[in-house]
């Protein structure tokens, strides 16, 4: 690239951090679609899914998760609805880190005929549920259509200092 | 006396990668490669090695399940599999299917070295972080949710399904969800022993 252009230092400096910008860009889009589409959840089903996701997470230090699944395991789950549940589990278990700062959480799934429930609680500051009426926020508010979209309800407990303790129900 | 290894993988500069890391080794010789599993396969009918080391990403099937098929027919092989997935499940599956060993692909040419010759000589061989993210998995204890413990504390105190469901401002069947959990949980059949467990593992007074 050098030897076909003259560039000032100035210009050599500019190319170099946008193909830095460039290089970080590709990492982090790969990062998101892998995210997007985890291959353990393809490839094993939502259990393992779930089980990486949460050795992952341990792993990183962040936070310290149990992973348990009852029923989950020898049931064929559409994958649809699979990685609904996924994304509603990463995305609590997202909040519990960015904004509970919580130690340790429990993720729980389980499957018994028709019903699957997911339970996510974390010992994090807590915070008020009311307030989730009026939250704008991106995440919430997809877990709430995702919950809706599989005519699923949830149960939100949760007060300052109290940790939170998410409860949904899904008919599937 | 050498042990001679053969290479699966998609990529060219993998296998070739491994060839150079192996080439200086006397008692390790590279026998060939296959870039796919039928290639594999076809390979496997003319000659056996002692050891492959497997890709698990292939192009026309997955390493976990080429491994299994290789483990049925030649039983004597030795397989190590290799990938960039440094996770509990594909650890796990590879080694489920009958594999030896487990090699990341950022492991160093000493630890390959010492894959091949362990699993050569009958062991079986994880590579040091893989190792690590297998022990990181424990079996659990029986943990319960705040809501599960509620539930329990109201089922010892021998308060029905509707009256739980009352107490705790949730639906009937819910309730009986938590109770079909904790079942699940304590591994036990009904009530009485589930609340006989719980004492017992003094969760509950």
């Amino acid at each position: 690239m050098k030897g076909n252009l003259v560039m000032t230092p100035d210009n050599t400096l500019a190319f170099q951090r946008s193909m830095d910008m460039l290089d970080s860009s590709i990492k982090e889009m790969r990062r998101v679609a892998h995210n997007m589409m985890p291959e353990a959840l393809v490839k094993f089903g939502l259990d393992t899914a779930l089980s990486d996701f949460c050795n992952d997470i341990n792993q990183s230090g962040a936070l310290q998760v149990n992973c348990q699944t009852i029923g989950i395991k020898d049931t064929v789950i559409d994958q649809t609805v699979a990685i609904t549940i996924y994304r509603i589990v990463q995305e609590l278990i997202n909040n519990a880190i960015k904004h509970a700062s919580a130690n340790t959480a429990i993720i729980q799934v389980s499957k018994a005929d028709d019903v699957i429930t997911i339970t996510v609680e974390d010992d994090g500051k807590g915070f008020d549920p009311a307030i989730l009426q009026a939250a704008r926020g991106i995440g919430w508010s997809n877990i709430g259509s995702r919950i809706s979209y599989l005519k699923g309800k949830a149960d939100i407990r949760s007060g300052p200092g109290k940790g939170s303790s998410v409860y949904i129900e899904l008919n599937v | 006396m050498s042990n001679t290894v053969f290479i699966v993988d998609d990529h060219y500069m993998v296998i070739e990668g491994i060839r150079s890391l192996l080439q200086n080794e006397k008692n390790i010789e590279c026998v060939g490669h296959a870039t796919n599993a039928a290639s594999c396969l076809s390979f496997l009918q003319q000659r056996q090695p002692e050891v492959i080391l497997m890709d698990i990403n292939l192009p026309d099937r997955n390493g976990i399940e080429l491994c299994r098929e290789v483990k049925q027919k030649y039983p004597a092989i030795f397989i190590i599999g290799l990938s960039t997935f440094n996770t509990q499940s594909f650890i796990g599956k590879m080694m489920e299917s009958g594999a030896s060993g487990y090699v990341l692909k950022n492991a160093t040419q000493n630890e390959l070295v010492e894959a091949i010759t362990a699993v050569a000589a009958g062991k079986t061989y994880l590579s040091f972080e893989a190792n690590k993210t297998l022990q990181k998995v424990k079996v659990n204890p029986v943990i319960l949710t705040r809501r599960e413990k509620e539930v329990l504390e109201l089922i010892a105190q021998g308060l029905t399904n509707n009256e739980i469901a009352a107490k705790l401002f949730v639906s009937p069947t819910t309730v009986d969800t938590h109770r079909k959990n904790l079942l699940a949980k304590f591994d036990v059949k009904n009530t009485a022993s589930l609340v006989r467990m719980a004492i017992q593992l003094q969760m509950i007074d």
